[in-house]
């Protein structure tokens, strides 16, 4: 089954957070999904040991590089999906975890030093391309963004990956409270409340995109813009709470 | 239902999907035989920066080597030996002034006196 691995060898780039958010999505259809935290920080376990996680919804820790290929091996024999969440180095794991990735999403939040490690990134992934004659689909991800405020360094981002032939995804992961609720209150996005977080069905609603947007990519089918698929449904934040 | 479908219209494509790829349509294929292997993989990583961040174990004859390799300088004179001379204080003094005035251990002024007696002399100390 997919397997689908978040990369980027810069920490906070948002790897952690919207695998979470993928895996949510994926699991909220009924699909079984393992995660395997391959983070040596730990966040998804972290989260998992708080949340009360639905049974088809699995966390693995994976203990260090002489153990990834195993164990994606054997999450991969016994669940629909697959999500790799690994660390903000460039590592062997990094190495080892794409060479049997169907999908590797590269979180990029709105910066200069991330669009760079971003680079040595999709650098691996061509690399492996090449070696192994084996096509590994991969597209950048922008998280944190704000649609309210679109800034020049972003678009200079944007532009630049565009020149260079990078696949970018047409969504983006806004800054939303609830994502950050979903660590912090130790639930699944789909078990927050209003008590919890504002604007919950619209985080639910931009992490889907998200989600349909790498099914479909894995399935090696066309990706319509996330605004033809939300039938005019605005999903932009307030600026309030962006702020 | 048709309201929450119509409220959240993408949470029904994505489970229309997760259900096709569920039935095979654009399942990936999967044979672990034709992915390359660790080796292989890491060498192509390494060529581009992506290196092993774990600790490496170092054998034990390595680590003898090492130590070996950093002992420390050590010279000896083999002037380990006391002895007790009965001498008025007038030679005490003297062998003392000749000590510190060629800078040397008083052991290395006795060894150079005896030889300057021996030579002046000429006894034979070999029988």
């Amino acid at each position: 089954m997919p397997i689908i691995v978040f990369a980027s060898s810069k920490g906070g780039a948002g790897k952690s957070t919207s695998a979470c958010l993928l895996a949510n999505a994926l699991a909220n259809t009924g699909a079984n999904v393992t995660v395997i935290d391959a983070d040596p920080n730990r966040p998804l376990t972290r989260w998992a040991s708080h949340a009360k996680l639905p049974d088809n919804l699995k966390v693995v820790t994976n203990k260090d590089e002489s153990t990834i290929l195993a164990e994606i091996k054997e999450s991969a024999a016994n669940s629909e999906f697959v999500i790799v969440d690994l660390e903000g180095v460039a590592s062997v794991t990094v190495s080892y975890a794409i060479s049997r990735a169907n999908l590797v999403v590269i979180p990029v939040q709105g910066s200069h030093l991330d669009a760079v490690e971003a680079a040595k990134a999709v650098r691996l992934v061509r690399n492996q391309e090449e070696a192994f004659e084996r096509k590994i689909p991969f597209a950048i991800l922008f998280t944190r963004t704000s649609p309210a405020i679109r800034g020049r360094t972003l678009a200079s981002i944007e532009q630049n990956f565009k020149e260079a032939g990078y696949p970018v995804f047409t969504t983006q992961l806004l800054e939303r409270e609830a994502y950050k609720a979903i660590f912090s209150c130790g639930k699944t996005l789909y078990q927050l409340t209003s008590s919890h977080s504002s604007n919950i069905d619209k985080a639910v609603r931009n992490s889907e995109q998200f989600a349909l947007e790498s099914i479909r990519i894995v399935r090696g089918l066309p990706v319509e813009h996330p605004d033809s698929l939300d039938h005019g449904q605005d999903d932009k934040p307030n600026v309030a709470e962006i702020a | 239902m048709a309201d929450e479908k119509r409220l959240n219209p993408i949470a029904d494509i994505l489970a229309n999907e997760v259900e096709e790829l569920r039935h095979g349509k654009g399942q990936p294929q999967f044979d672990n035989d034709d992915f390359p292997s660790a080796d292989k993989v890491k060498a192509v990583g390494e060529r581009v920066g992506f290196v092993s961040r774990d600790s490496v174990a170092v054998k034990q004859d390595e680590t003898q080597e090492a130590v070996e390799v950093r002992k420390p300088y050590r010279w000896t004179t083999g002037r380990n030996r006391t002895t007790t001379i009965r001498a008025s204080d007038e030679t005490i003094n003297l062998f003392d002034k000749v000590a510190t005035k060629l800078k040397l251990q008083k052991g290395v002024v006795l060894e150079r006196a005896l030889a300057a007696f021996i030579r002046e002399t000429g006894v034979d100390v070999d029988d």
